[in-house]
């Protein structure tokens, strides 16, 4: 079956959302989990005087303040303190939570919602850890695709951005925003913002969801103009106008496509959709041989993938032509060789070396 | 005793119990020496702080065992025993608090002092079931810690064979008895056992399992079961959610994927080193599991299990530790993506290799093995022939390591950037890159090489005193016998060689030849250059010694790769002394190997009969061309001799007969050059009064080419159908250009441009365009500039869709087009004015020029007018073009409100251009509304008067229009009509102004 363009996030989902489906709580079940929570949230008072930090059950946060429970001599007791109250507090994760956080799964999106809704109102308190939780749940709903779910997995984020006072996490939401993005440029079929968009991605030089979507993109695109421009110029390589746009085309369409296997090659769908397009790229252009040794990547480091399944059989028609002599070799993969170490320059300026500057791997 | 024979697993490091049950034995202790009524202390026994009541100091020490304070545990049960043990009524407290004491002292990691208080506390009689396995394990534990491993595994197998035992203490204890081989470097024990309860322990806990994975996975690589080893290393990887020893994970890959690229397994090294996470990532992962085991922490506090609080501390103390040795490591990230990269490079992925490299130089700190790497980088791009990353690699290297101490690759690296400018033809700057080189690293070997570079991308320049200047200085420099001095020597002559210096050339060469007798100079350019003296002579027309040198040549490099040009040269070198056998000789020699020397020769074979008038031979030279060299694009050439030979005999009718054959056999061909030439060849064998039996004959074939579905016959003969038409001088010029565009768009459902010849295809193009077909004639453009990139009339193409869109309103386009069409045109350029403009010479370069004015006028008055201004002053331009820039000039300025700059181009018409009456009648009407708008109107009646006072202009509608506005003005005025005719007035031409 041949995935749609992004079919691989589509596919991802349906793995994901079958692995844990079963062991998903339903949201009115989490409602009951929440308050069958151990009492091991944090609340520092204010006021010292009122006591060392507190452990505590929060159930519940609103604008105003947070309602605990907490297991006294005398029995469970409920108490609404404000925030105003409040220096800090957190959240401590069961182990429970603590699984919906590690993967992000559209299943998992009802019990997440609860927990952020219930604790949402703390984003912006000292201490609070709830935007761990908006976080994954945000990447859930992005990974749902439909226009309400991204829209409110967009407005968690920057709510998070907004409020919450971990830079790291700001950055997550940053970079999980830019996805979501990507994604809402790419439904609204406006072509140009979203290549836009796409090579602004690439330029964070971040490996993120964003640039995995941004990449596949970019790829797809550089193959699609590659393959109308030779169609447009059959003769490409005698013609000095095409031949550099031509060849830029055939870099970036590979360049693109290999990005998923070399800087994410633990995404192995993405890295094994990736070389399969490298292998097509390189099978378009007539460069066998390159288009073997792309597939015999993809066998050997993605073997249990659809992609290196699915591809198998040309991989095998490949081989048998080289064995009877027959691949066309196009292309020279020759590495380039070490050269002896040539004597050290004086150095001139021992001041401090500059930082890395914003780039993009992929730019000419 | 192995383990396996003692059938008793076990130890564990980070230990998770649900309870202690030596700790809920502490509950009401205290409570129970109170209770004894206990008496005072021995006074010689109490000290210090520690003094107090036996329940004070069971109080304390229970508190501080609580609390996780082993050492005030210790030292407050020790005061109890000391000051209290052995009185009546505490033995049974002594009894309790030993047990307790032990625990602390394993906590504090003093095993040999909790040894033999376990042992003690193990021989106590009716200990509680739960109790011993407490003491069981933690004596276990000890004798682990103290190197006893049979001893520990005895202890710890005790409890795993225990099923009574709750299960979560059975695993840590098989977790413990694993390890215990693992101390002992017991490999093949510890992977047996590991293999055997991995499982179980997994199936108990993830985490569990995925210690017990990790702990399997040392102990296949120390075991060398490399292959076992990266099969687990990707199983937990696929788990890493939870591993919590991250760091040493990842240590463990980092190793694991550097064996196999040492054992040349590259895809294996890839699979393990893409696992490796940055070093960020790492710490990031590290952190994210530290929070999670403090939140074990947090619980095990809360339900007070002591020993889970110990065992989970104890894994946070190891985290918190390889996480700082961690932050300690230098160049991690640099190392494990050199490493990947290395394995792309060693498959030959030299792509994929430079991607990675590439990113990494730029993320990483600036380093001696980031230094390496970006030179790597740059030669890998190099061999991709993807200059421009190279250049901005050598930038970004020279930005970046501009204050490393040592920068051994830096000459090289410049040295490639110089290169991979030349490989962009940017001779320029490639020439002052080398000169970067050589100037900054005079004493390493590539200097000579970059000098070398530098004057040679001068000579590309064909700055060729400069370029020799650049080598004669190298030269001074060089040994006869270094490597470099014969490229140096020989560039040197040939720079005054293209400099047509021939003498120097020649002394320069000789100098070279001279110096490669002696045993050491290199060889490599010994034909070459006595080729070049050869032929620097033949340019002097110097033949005899042209002749002596090139003789020479011949017999002494028969087989250099000039042998070909010099047999050519030499034959036109005896042709030019009259010595026809022998330059007939040299041509016969020219092999067909070199296709195009040969037919040249076989040409000039065939003159040299000529000049002997020797028809016959020269029939049979020709015969004998068309029927070996067939695929010849001078195939045309030949014919036409037969012909000419034929016609010289008298028999036009074999004349004729030869191309109707040559058509025949060839005229269905695959495009290639020579074959139009046959069809128009045809023309020069019927004079003007068999011209309508040519037509006839022509229509004829192409009928019954269609017929016979030739498609290829049938286009080529309707175009040579459309030449004749064109040179049909029965009729006027317009309707012979007429009939001939007919033809041609009669053409186009015919026409494949991929197998059509581009210049029938400009032909068809051109003439659909003039009939009004714009978007077939777009068509055919395309087709030839989409079939045919390099054909001459490719500019005919970008010119004419440029047409078409400028007809169409596509402005942007049509001049996008018209760029292409000035960068690719065949025709001269003119000398940039001084605005800077220069135009494509001819009337094709005019219209497009005059195109470009009309669509700029719209948006850049200035340019436009600037472009009309250099059509004016060319004087290569067609008078109509000409014409016309000067009429659009001073529409222009009409437009713009400027009348009175707009007077003199209308009157520049009429004055210079009275060939084109329709502009000149325009001109006079245009210059009178102008006069008009400046509230001239006397001055305006006089020029519309003049208008409809020329006869010959009578017919034009500005010449009505004209009448109608001197009549509104007071009327035609009546001029003097000089006796020579008429005379236009004359006025200052504004260019000249």
């Amino acid at each position: 079956m041949k995935l749609h363009r992004f079919g691989f996030s589509v596919f991802a989902l349906v793995v994901l959302v079958d692995s844990v489906r079963s062991a998903t709580p339903s949201a009115a079940q989490i409602q009951q989990l929440v308050r069958g929570r151990p009492e091991l949230d944090e609340i520092t008072w204010k006021d010292a005087a009122r006591g060392t930090p507190l452990k505590v059950r929060i159930v519940e946060a609103t604008g105003q303040a947070v309602t605990v429970e907490k297991t006294l001599p005398a029995g469970l007791t409920t108490r609404k303190i404000p925030f105003s109250d409040l220096a800090d507090l957190s959240f401590s994760f069961t182990s429970r939570e603590l699984a919906l956080h590690r993967v992000p799964a559209v299943a998992s999106i009802p019990p997440l919602r609860v927990y952020w809704e219930n604790r949402s109102a703390t984003l912006r308190f000292a201490g609070s850890n709830v935007a761990d939780t908006g976080l994954v749940l945000a990447k859930s709903l992005r990974l749902a695709g439909d226009l309400p779910s991204l829209m409110e997995a967009a407005k968690i984020l920057d709510q998070i951005r907004g409020q919450d006072s971990a830079k790291h996490r700001v950055e997550l939401a940053s970079s999980e925003q830019m996805a979501i993005d990507f994604i809402l440029s790419r439904q609204t079929g406006k072509i140009q913002e979203t290549d836009k968009l796409a090579w602004e991605i690439t330029e964070q030089a971040v490996h993120n969801d964003a640039t995995l979507l941004a990449t596949a993109f970019l790829a797809d695109r550089h193959f699609s103009q590659l393959k109308a421009t030779e169609e447009a110029n059959p003769r490409w390589m005698e013609d000095d106008e095409v031949r550099p746009l031509r060849e830029r085309l055939y870099h970036l369409s590979l360049d693109f496509a290999l990005y998923p296997s070399l800087f994410m090659g633990t995404r192995h769908l993405e890295a094994s959709a990736g070389l399969k397009r490298v292998a097509e790229v390189y099978e378009f252009t007539g460069a066998k041989s390159l288009a073997m040794k792309a597939l015999e990547d993809l066998a050997a480091l993605y073997p249990d993938t659809a992609a290196a399944i699915e591809t198998a059989p040309l991989l095998a028609r490949y081989k048998a032509l080289e064995a009877s002599g027959k691949l066309a070799v196009m292309s020279s993969t020759e590495a380039p060789k070490e050269e002896a170490e040539a004597p050290s320059e004086e150095a001139t300026d021992p001041g401090p070396p500059p930082p890395p500057k914003r780039y993009n791997i992929f730019g000419d | 005793m192995s383990w396996q024979a003692a059938k008793n697993p076990f130890i564990p490091s980070f230990v998770v119990f649900k309870t202690c049950y030596l700790a809920s034995a502490l509950i009401g202790l205290s409570v129970a020496v109170v209770s004894a009524q206990a008496p005072a202390p021995k006074p010689s026994a109490v000290s210090g702080e520690s003094a107090g009541s036996a329940t004070e100091l069971l109080t304390a020490g229970e508190a501080a065992f609580n609390a996780g304070d082993w050492q005030v545990a210790v030292d407050r049960f020790q005061d109890f025993i000391s000051n209290y043990g052995g009185l009546e009524g505490t033995a049974a407290a002594v009894e309790k608090v030993k047990p307790l004491m032990a625990l602390c002292q394993v906590r504090l990691g003093r095993f040999e002092e909790a040894l033999p208080l376990l042992e003690e506390a193990l021989k106590q009689p009716g200990l509680d079931p739960k109790q011993r396995v407490d003491l069981v394990f933690f004596s276990g534990l000890s004798n682990l810690r103290l190197g006893n491993a049979d001893a520990a595994r005895k202890q710890l197998g005790e409890i795993f064979t225990d099923l009574k035992v709750e299960r979560g203490r059975r695993m840590e204890t098989l977790i413990l008895g694993g390890m215990s081989y693992v101390m002992e470097k017991n490999w093949k024990e510890a992977i047996q056992f590991f293999k055997k309860y991995g499982e179980e322990i997994a199936a108990y806990s993830p985490e569990a399992g995925a210690r017990s994975k990790i702990l399997l996975l040392h102990a296949l690589m120390e075991e060398k079961q490399w292959d076992e080893a990266a099969a687990l290393a990707r199983s937990i990887h696929s788990s890493l959610a939870e591993v919590r020893q991250i760091v040493t994970f990842s240590s463990q890959l980092i190793a694991l994927g550097s064996h196999f690229l040492e054992a040349e397994a590259y895809h294996q090294a890839i699979q393990l080193l893409q696992l490796v996470p940055a070093a960020a990532e790492i710490q990031q992962l590290q952190n994210a599991r530290l929070a999670e085991s403090e939140q074990d922490l947090k619980a095990a506090h809360l339900i007070k299990n002591s020993v889970r609080i110990s065992q989970t501390q104890t894994a946070l103390d190891e985290m918190r530790r390889e996480l700082e040795a961690f932050a300690q490591i230098p160049q991690f990230d640099s190392a494990s993506r050199l490493r990947l990269a290395g394995a792309y490079f060693q498959l030959e992925r030299t792509r994929e290799a430079c991607l990675i490299l590439d990113q990494m130089v730029r993320q990483m700190e600036p380093d001696a093995v980031v230094e390496a790497a970006t030179a790597s980088l740059m030669r890998g791009w190099m061999s991709l022939e993807r200059y421009a990353r190279s250049v901005r690699t050598a930038d970004l290297y020279v930005e970046r390591f501009a204050s490393l101490p040592e920068k051994p690759n830096l000459a090289d690296v410049l040295f490639l950037k110089a290169q991979a400018l030349e490989g962009q033809f940017q001779y320029q700057a490639a020439a002052d890159g080398f000169r970067e080189v050589a100037t900054k690293f005079p004493d390493q070997p590539i200097a000579v090489q970059a000098s070398f570079m530098a004057a040679y991308n001068i000579l590309q320049l064909e700055n060729y005193k400069l370029a020799g200047t650049q080598f004669e200085q190298q030269l001074k420099r060089l040994k006869k016998t270094d490597e470099m001095w014969q490229h140096v020597a020989f560039w040197r002559a040939m720079a005054f060689y293209f400099d047509q210096r021939w003498e120097d050339a020649r002394k320069s060469l000789n100098d070279y030849l001279d110096a490669t007798k002696t045993a050491g100079v290199g060889l490599e350019y010994v034909d070459d250059a006595a080729f070049r003296i050869g032929y620097s002579y033949f340019s002097e027309a110097d033949y005899p010694e042209a002749i002596k040198r090139l003789k020479a040549f011949s017999s002494d490099h028969s087989e250099s790769e000039w042998l070909s040009e010099a047999l050519l040269t030499l034959g036109d070198s005896y042709a030019a002394e009259g010595d026809l056998e022998d330059a007939d000789l040299a041509y016969s020699k020219i092999g067909v190997e070199a296709p195009g020397f040969h037919d040249e020769g076989w040409m000039k074979r065939g003159n040299l009969l000529k000049l002997k008038k020797d028809l016959k031979g020269m029939k049979s030279l020709f015969a004998e061309f068309v029927e070996k060299r067939s695929d010849s694009p001078r195939i045309a050439e030949g014919l036409s001799s037969l012909g000419w030979i034929e016609k010289q005999q008298g028999d036009i009718a074999a004349a004729r007969q030869i191309y109707w054959d040559a058509i025949e056999r060839f005229g269905n061909d695959l495009v290639r050059p020579g074959l139009e030439d046959l069809f128009l060849g045809l023309h020069g064998f019927y004079s003007v009064l068999d011209r309508h039996e040519l037509q006839m004959r022509l229509v004829d074939a192409l009928a019954q080419a269609k017929s016979d579905k030739k498609r290829r016959l049938a286009t080529r003969l309707g175009w040579a159908l459309a030449q004749l038409h064109l040179s049909n001088k029965n009729v006027s010029a317009v309707q012979a250009a007429r009939d001939a565009r007919g033809a041609l768009a009669s053409l186009v459902s015919e026409i494949d441009p991929k197998e059509t010849a581009p210049r029938i295809l400009a032909d068809v193009g051109d003439a659909l365009a003039e009939n009004g077909e714009t978007a077939k004639a777009f068509e055919i453009y395309q087709g030839l500039r989409k079939w045919w990139p390099r054909a001459p009339e490719r500019d005919r193409a970008y010119a004419g869709i440029g047409f078409s869109a400028f007809r169409a309103g596509k402005e942007p386009e049509a001049l996008a087009s018209f760029e292409k069409y000035e960068k690719s045109a065949i025709m001269p350029k003119t000398a940039p004015d001084g605005r800077g403009v220069s135009l494509v010479e001819g009337e094709l370069g005019g219209k497009v020029a005059l195109a470009k004015a009309a669509i700029l006028s719209k948006r850049d008055g200035d340019k436009a007018l600037d472009i009309l201004l250099a059509i004016q002053k060319a004087k290569s331009m067609p008078a109509s073009v000409r014409a016309e820039s000067f009429m659009e000039a001073g529409r222009l300025y009409h437009k713009r409100g400027k009348h009175r700059e707009a007077l003199p181009y209308f009157e520049q018409v009429y004055l210079l251009f009275n060939r084109f009456p329709a502009m000149v009648a325009a001109a006079y009407y245009e210059r009178g509304r102008s006069l008009e708008k400046l509230g001239l109107p006397d001055k305006a009646r006089e020029v519309y008067s003049e208008l409809v006072s020329r006869e010959d202009l009578a017919s034009f509608e500005p010449t009505k229009r004209g009448l109608k506005r001197a009549t509104a003005l007071g009327g035609v005025i009546q001029a003097k009509q000089p006796e020579e005719g008429v005379v236009p007035p004359s006025s200052p031409n504004p260019v000249q102004k």
